[in-house]
C-alpha cells in the first residue's frame, strides 16, 4: 500500500500544526499559572479575612456582661474596707496594668459588697475576664486582701441567689 | 483536676489551709525534710539553690531547684543538667536574660519555673523585661516547660490558680499552656523524682 506525495504533505502539515499548537499552549499555560495561583490565593486571603471581620463584628456587636461572686477571706476579723474603696482600689489596679481606655471598656464595677458575709459581686464585661482577674490578683499582692473568687454568672439575680444577699 | 504550688518557702497550718481552700493537692515545700500528707494535701520536700555542689549533696526525693539570676549561672551547663530537676528564674533573671541565654536553658531539657511574686515585680520596676518575653516565646512554641507557683510566705501571697492562669494567659499563653503550667508540668517533674501523683 502506497500513499501519494499530497497526503504524506498534509500528514506532516497536520503533525506540524499540532506541535505548534501544544508549544504555544505551554507557553501560555506557563505565563498564566503564576497570575492563576496568585488569584486563587487572593481569593482564598479575602474570604477568611472576611469571614474573620465577621465573626470580629459578630463579637463587638454584643458585649455580655458576666457577674462574679467572689469572698474575701479575713480570718476572723472585720472587714474594714468600704464598697467604695474596694471599687477604687480594684480599678486603680487595673487602671495601672491596661490604662483608661481599657478600663473604660471593661465595664468593670463592684455591684456589691456584704460586710457580714465577706461575700461581693463584681461586673465587666466577658470579653476582659483575664485582666479583671489579673488585677484582682495584683491587689491581692500589694494591699493583702485574700479573693476566693466562687462562681461567675450571666445575670445579677443568679449571683445575688448564689451569694443569698439583697441588693 | 489536681492543682500542684511549686513553691512554698515557709509553710504553717494557715497556709495549708488556705492552699487547700484553693484546690491545691500537692505542695513542695523549702522548710520540709521528709514527704507527708496533711489535711488531704501532699508535702514534698524541696531545696533551692544557686550552687550545685549543694544540690549534688541533697537526697533522691527531693526537688532539686537550680536559680538562674544571670548567664554566668548557666555556664555550668552540663552539671545543671545532670542535678538539677528545675531551673527557677529570679527578677533579675526576667529582666535580664537574652534570647541566647533562654536557647540555652530551653537545649537542657528542664522546665523552667517562674514565680508570680517575682513576676509582678518585674513588672513593677517598668523595664523591658527582656528574659521573660524570650521566655514565653519558647513556651508557646512548646520548647520549654513552664512552671508557675505563686512562692507565698504568707496568706496573702496565695493566689488562687485562676489568677495565675489568668496572667498566664494575659502574657500570651494559651488557656490550655496556662492550665498545664499548674497541673501537668509540675506533676511530670514529681514522677519523674518517684512520687506516686496523679492528675486526677
Amino acid at each position: 500500500m502506497y500513499f501519494s506525495n499530497n497526503e504524506v504533505l498534509t500528514v506532516i502539515i497536520l503533525i506540524m500544526i499540532s506541535l505548534c499548537i501544544g508549544s504555544i499552549s505551554l507557553i501560555l499555560v506557563l505565563k498564566t499559572r503564576k497570575l492563576i495561583e496568585l488569584f486563587r490565593l487572593s481569593l482564598k486571603s479575602r474570604l477568611l479575612r472576611s469571614y474573620i471581620k465577621s465573626i470580629e463584628m459578630s463579637k463587638k456587636r454584643r458585649l455580655r456582661k458576666r457577674y462574679m461572686v467572689f469572698e474575701l477571706i479575713t480570718y476572723g476579723k472585720n472587714l474594714n474596707i468600704s464598697k467604695e474603696e474596694l471599687d477604687a482600689l480594684i480599678k486603680k489596679c487595673f487602671r495601672e496594668l491596661f490604662g483608661l481606655l481599657e478600663l473604660s471598656r471593661s465595664g468593670l464595677s463592684l455591684v456589691v459588697i456584704d460586710k457580714n458575709k465577706f461575700r461581693g459581686i463584681l461586673r465587666y464585661n466577658s470579653t476582659y475576664r483575664t485582666k479583671v482577674l489579673m488585677a484582682l490578683a495584683l491587689l491581692q499582692m500589694r494591699e493583702g486582701i485574700i479573693f476566693n473568687p466562687l462562681r461567675t454568672t450571666g445575670t445579677l439575680r443568679k449571683a445575688l441567689r448564689y451569694t443569698r444577699i439583697t441588693k | 483536676m489536681k492543682y500542684v504550688e511549686f513553691h512554698v518557702k515557709k509553710l504553717n497550718n494557715e497556709l495549708v489551709k488556705l492552699l487547700r481552700k484553693f484546690k491545691y493537692y500537692i505542695i513542695v515545700c523549702d522548710n520540709v525534710e521528709r514527704h507527708e500528707i496533711m489535711n488531704d494535701i501532699m508535702i514534698i520536700p524541696r531545696i533551692t539553690s544557686s550552687s550545685t555542689d549543694e544540690l549534688k549533696t541533697t537526697p533522691r526525693n527531693v526537688v532539686r531547684a537550680y536559680v538562674v539570676e544571670s548567664k554566668n549561672d548557666l555556664k555550668n551547663y552540663p552539671k545543671i543538667r545532670r542535678i538539677a530537676n528545675v531551673i527557677t528564674l529570679t527578677t533579675e533573671a526576667l529582666i535580664r536574660l537574652g534570647p541566647k541565654s533562654i536557647e540555652k536553658i530551653s537545649n537542657l531539657g528542664l522546665p523552667v519555673e517562674v514565680c508570680v511574686n517575682d513576676l509582678i515585680n518585674a513588672l513593677e520596676t517598668s523595664k523591658h523585661l527582656k528574659g521573660l518575653y524570650n521566655l514565653i516565646r519558647y513556651v508557646i512554641i512548646n520548647s520549654v516547660d513552664l512552671i508557675v507557683s505563686s512562692c507565698p510566705t504568707k496568706t496573702s501571697e496565695v493566689l488562687h490558680p485562676i489568677f495565675i492562669e489568668s496572667i498566664l494567659e494575659e502574657l500570651g499563653l494559651s488557656s490550655v499552656q496556662a492550665k498545664k503550667a499548674l497541673t501537668q508540668t509540675p506533676i511530670k517533674v514529681l514522677r519523674g523524682i518517684g512520687y506516686n501523683v496523679f492528675l486526677k
